[in-house]
């Protein structure tokens, strides 16, 4: 009998086999999933839970201890509808800008070029290697390198003055006005390259014999385009639409190393960490999870709506 | 497979490259503590004053009879605020015996009884410290730090660039001069801007003008005996007064403000870009001769010496007279315009300068005998970086005796002189006989502003309400230099702003008052 | 297979606009490259020589400045070396549970499909797209709290979530491996843990390689996290961004900018070691069907 399963059993047998058959496969999963489950526990049901009573408390320093208010949320509120010195409505349209330069300039930018890189551009190959390697990069030293190529004291300037320019008439590409465009040519420019080749990437696993018959037909390069290329390539960029607005509200970006705010150049991910990192004991840290909390109220229903939309395009295509 | 063999050995041979260029750079280490009682373990900050006077103090204190077995350590630390506050939290486990720091609000430290009493240091001084600061030192009837370095900040100007009969005595003056500058009209300073300062990190430098404008102009606040009091109440928010936001409408701030207004709307007043120049290139622009004037402090020069020593072309200037002081006491007479009472002004305080005093400037000029007063106490303001550096004494230490012994060596002649020349600069005490030599034209100049001044600085702990509930100086607007440049504030806006932070409707006066 | 550049018979107007997008592209290459270029070359110039002039080339070539980086780029008693340290610690620290806890949370709802690990499977999917704004504040005083802040031996916890697009790539990607070779080895008498490790991971070799490489890349950039919660142990990216704050008193942008281009040479070795499976990363998910 070297078959164990063709062995005939009574049925409270084969059930106490597949209980201990299963009871192992039990002990397996949850050993491989402990850790996740762990961090899920404490870093996000505990930390969200612990977030939103911080938003309804506040700290008395005269008797040091917490206690609980609604002063948060009227302080989100007022700076909602428009107080001077509230952060709401800079920090949400900088946030909104920086998102939707990279979805609607940068995006099809990368994409027009990558489409061009597959149709046989000359030094495709090269041009993949070099643009790839700025993503390898710390965004530290990026930022660092481009803030003192542009400004006053820099290359730029002096090539400018060269070719005739006046020192006065020099733009201050971190100065007031000019401040948040060249955060977003910033944040166009340092990822263009590398957004191109992963669209380009992505282009070229389109069999070309899609490519081939609709040159039959008598396809141009917009039909190609926005026929073949756009559909299929189409998961990769719905991707990016929503995780990068999922991810928009967090982390410093690059405000934390080219202007700290300045200049309403404040978004709800720098302001946020501005306040976290120099709270010091942290007892200033209430008003931001209120903040934050609003924040998410709204941009949880954009995701969800976003995403319902992006995934309604082009569904059915395939090739 | 022959691109990988080479690929695989360029590799190596970078980082083989890599490795050999930092082991060679070994031998730098940062100094381990040693807890071995009686050895002071000392943190300290290295900053503008640089680190070297530290080293030869330690050399010249161990010269003196008795202290010859006296060991040290020295921590050289960028941060030294921080590490050394958050050392204190260890308790025990705290290495340091001796902390040369920034600001670290002290009283807090002392409610949990977490510094050493130095009094009796203070008293056993060679020379005494300066007598302004016994106020700020002392809490609870005993003094608990030292303050070091206590330059003078200002506006330092090029004195190339800037001839010195040009040099501006009265705010109205400032502004024709970047009127003049600007229009070429300086011939030393053709094709060469007015101002440099760093918007990036050091906008507040400009503080170091605007609070003696404002604390000039309180001498007309009837609230106040002098511009000096005026200026140390607002820090102190009137002390226990339940009014004491009022502070915040002293009229010399608006004032103050007003003309850095003006300053701000003049035409290529500034290098283009200034907004955005860090502390570095707005010194190193002012060192190259690209600007006339910088508002800066007497760090400057030892702070630029590596690679500057060699320009010694620039001298700090008083703080110029506000010309609104002039009009309000209506210097020339009841009927005169303004522009007769601002060449009053000019002569008065070209008179004072000359160290003429009030009864002869009267005579000589025709002003009230008060009024002269005011002006040449207004004149004789200047703004300094304080109580900024404070050196002091964890309570958790073990080498008590010679940390104090090693601090009152801070007081004594030899100190001086070796500070001033490692750091160019000097320390707060009033010598008795030491006269300390000026090697160049900037530390003259600033030696001028140190025999003929009273010195103004922030306070920030001279309130619970400001060092343990956390008010700033301006909590509404803390960049307002930036703000103002950028058209987004104006002085009147900014005054409002900051009073209605406190008093306004969900103002936060009662949450600060409620800390006293 | 991957082509690249795939050559059409274009048409000549077709062609124009190639051409143009090429020099489009170029001059975007250009700009990219220059700017690095340049650091590189003022690197070894003096403070003051750079001070005169940002533009031209040194007079003299200060090649001592590579040894000067690594003598002065100091923050907090923290030189270069310490800082590279630093990197490679908290990269090596933060990346194996990167992958290691993703890869086996994946493995075992890909495999072992119940309502345990699909609920799993649906809560890693809203943590990636759910975003919860206001959490870094309790997120700072949990991590504070727990001792994890300047803690190297705790800091590994805070990438235990076994989730982002790790989680997903490994899960698309072990759906499609046969279960047929486990089943297998499982009548051979094979146990869970050995079918994992002896017959499934080697599958997934090329896969794990690739998103090694690429999590590696991301925590060896990473400032604002270590910066956060590792202050007192600055890596490369961090001591940048500090030494650039409090430069208040150091005037030395030349040997700044040396520790920039140190900055670059590990990404420089890796990748040239690296390439093909790097750039491979990169198509990783993307393409329907």
């Amino acid at each position: 009998m070297n078959n164990f399963k063709e062995m005939p059993k009574s049925w409270a047998v084969r059930f106490k086999m597949k209980c201990k058959k299963n009871w192992r496969d039990w002990i397996f999963v949850l050993c491989l999933t402990a850790l996740p489950v762990i961090w899920f526990a404490i870093f996000w049901v505990y930390v969200n839970f612990d977030s939103i009573l911080m938003s309804f408390k506040q700290f008395d320093t005269v008797t040091q201890t917490e206690y609980f208010t609604l002063a948060n949320f009227k302080e989100v509120f007022l700076d909602i509808a428009g107080r001077s010195s509230g952060m709401f409505g800079e920090t949400v349209l900088n946030t909104f800008l920086i998102y939707a330069t990279g979805v609607f300039i940068g995006m099809p930018l990368c994409l027009m070029i990558a489409f061009f890189m597959m149709k046989g551009m000359p030094l495709t190959n090269f041009y993949k290697v070099l643009f790839f390697l700025p993503s390898m990069i710390s965004q530290v030293a990026f930022v660092y390198v481009f803030t003192y190529f542009i400004g006053s004291n820099g290359p730029l300037k002096e090539i400018f003055i060269h070719f005739g320019g006046l020192e006065d008439k020099y733009p201050v590409f971190l100065g007031p006005g000019l401040a948040m465009p060249t955060i977003l040519f910033f944040g166009v420019w340092s990822s263009f390259g590398y957004s191109t080749i992963v669209y380009a990437s992505t282009m070229n696993r389109i069999p070309p014999e899609l490519f081939e018959s609709a040159k039959l037909d008598g396809a141009g390069f917009a039909a190609e385009f926005f026929k073949i290329c756009l559909p299929l390539v189409w998961p990769t960029l719905s991707t990016f639409i929503v995780v990068n607005l999922a991810g928009s509200c967090s982390g410093p970006g690059v405000i934390l190393l080219m202007t700290q705010g300045s200049f309403h150049t404040n978004t709800v991910g720098y302001w946020m960490y501005n306040i976290v990192a120099n709270s010091g004991d942290g007892s200033r840290l209430y008003y931001p999870a209120a903040f934050g909390l609003v924040i998410s109220f709204l941009l949880v229903p954009l995701v969800i709506l976003v995403r319902k939309v992006v995934n309604s395009f082009w569904q059915d295509a395939e090739y | 497979m022959m691109k990988k063999k080479i690929m695989a050995m360029l590799c190596c041979a970078i980082t083989l490259c890599f490795t050999a260029t930092a082991l060679s750079a070994c031998g730098l280490s940062t100094e381990k503590v040693d807890n071995t009682p009686g050895v002071v373990n000392i943190v300290m900050m290295e900053a503008g004053y640089g680190t070297e006077f530290m080293d030869k103090w330690i050399e010249d204190f161990k010269k003196i009879p008795g202290n010859e077995d006296i060991k040290f350590t020295v921590k050289k630390d960028v941060q030294s605020t921080e590490t050394a506050t958050n050392a204190l939290l260890d308790g025990d486990k705290n290495p340091y015996d001796l902390c040369f720091t920034g600001d670290i609000w002290y009283k807090k430290y002392v409610d949990k009884g977490q510094l050493a009493d130095i009094s009796d240091v203070v008293a056993g001084f060679d020379n005494p410290l300066r007598s302004e600061l016994n106020g700020i030192i002392t809490y609870k009837e005993k003094q608990w730090l030292v303050p070091w370095a206590y330059d003078p900040c200002g506006l330092i100007y090029n004195t190339d660039l800037l001839p010195e009969d040009k040099v501006p005595v009265t705010t109205d003056e400032l502004l024709a001069l970047v009127s003049d500058i600007s229009d070429g009209k300086i011939e030393s300073a053709k094709n060469v801007k007015p101002f440099v300062w760093a918007g990036d990190n050091a906008a507040a430098y400009w503080q170091y003008v605007t609070d003696i404008w404002w604390a000039q102009y309180e001498y007309l606040d009837s609230e106040y005996e002098t511009g000096i009091d005026a200026y140390n109440n607002f820090w102190s928010l009137n002390d226990t007064d339940p009014d004491g936001y009022t502070v915040y409408q002293q009229p010399g701030l608006e004032k103050s403000y007003e003309v850095l207004q003006a300053l701000f709307a003049q035409k290529t007043w500034h290098m283009n870009g200034s907004e955005t120049k860090t502390h570095t290139d707005a010194q190193t622009d002012f060192l190259l001769n690209r600007a006339v004037m910088l508002p800066c402090g007497g760090w400057l020069e030892n702070e630029m010496k590596e690679h500057y020593s060699d320009k010694k072309n620039y001298k700090m200037m008083k703080t110029p007279v506000i010309s609104a002081l002039g009009k309000e006491l209506k210097l020339a007479g009841e009927t005169a315009t303004d522009a007769e009472h601002e060449k009053k002004l000019i002569a008065v305080v070209k008179a004072a300068d000359a160290g003429k005093n009030a009864e002869t400037i009267a005579t000589e000029s025709g002003v009230e005998k008060s009024k002269a007063e005011i002006v040449i106490a207004a004149r004789n303001l200047s703004a300094c970086i304080g109580v900024n550096h404070q050196a002091w004494i964890p309570s958790t230490t073990n080498a008590l005796e010679n940390a104090k012994k090693f601090l009152t060596y801070m007081g004594s002649d030899s100190a001086a002189k070796i500070f001033r020349e490692y750091s160019n600069s000097t320390l707060p005490f009033e010598y008795k006989t030491l006269k300390l030599t000026a090697s160049t034209p900037f530390q003259e100049s600033m030696d001028v502003l140190h025999e003929s001044c009273n010195f103004l600085f922030p306070q920030m702990l001279a309130t619970p309400m400001r060092y343990k509930a956390g008010l700033q100086k301006f909590t509404n607007s803390p960049d307002v230099e930036k703000k103002i440049w950028a058209g987004e504030l104006t002085a009147k806006s900014f005054v409002k702003g900051e009073y209605d932070y406190l008093t306004g409707k969900d103002g936060k006066w009662n949450f600060y008052y409620n800390q006293i | 297979m991957e082509k690249s550049g795939i050559h059409y018979m274009n048409s000549k107007r077709q062609k124009v606009y190639i051409w143009i997008f090429f020099v489009v592209l170029t001059i975007y290459a250009v700009t990219l490259v220059s700017p690095f270029i340049w650091c590189a070359v003022n690197a070894f110039k003096m403070e003051r020589e750079f001070a005169e002039s940002a533009l031209a080339f040194p007079i003299h070539w200060h090649f001592d400045n590579m040894i000067r980086a690594f003598r002065e780029l100091e923050v907090d008693g923290v030189n270069l070396i310490a800082m590279i340290t630093n990197s490679v610690l908290f990269t090596a620290i933060h990346t194996v549970p990167s992958i290691l806890v993703p890869l086996l949370s994946a493995y075992a709802c890909s495999k072992y499909p119940n309502l345990y690990t699909k609920a799993l499977y649906w809560v890693q999917l809203v943590i990636l797209s759910i975003p919860i704004v206001g959490s870094m504040p309790a997120y700072y005083k949990v991590l504070v709290g727990m001792g994890i802040k300047n803690n190297y031996g705790l800091i590994w916890l805070l990438s235990c979530s076994g989730g982002g697009t790790a989680f997903f790539i490994f899960y698309s990607f072990l759906k499609g491996v046969s279960w047929s070779y486990a089943e297998a080895a499982k009548i051979d008498g094979a146990g869970n843990w050995r079918v994992l490790f002896q017959i499934m991971l080697p599958m997934t070799k090329g896969i794990i390689v690739a998103m090694t490489i690429t999590t590696l890349i991301g925590f060896w950039n990473d400032y604002s996290g270590p910066m956060l919660y590792m202050p007192d142990f600055p890596t490369l990216s961090v001591g940048l961004y500090k030494f650039q704050n409090l430069q208040m008193h150091r005037a030395n942008r030349p040997i700044f900018f040396m520790g920039i281009v140190y900055s670059l040479i590990p990404a420089f070795v890796l990748f040239a070691c690296f390439s093909k499976t790097i750039m491979s990363s990169i198509t990783i998910g993307g393409l329907k069907g």
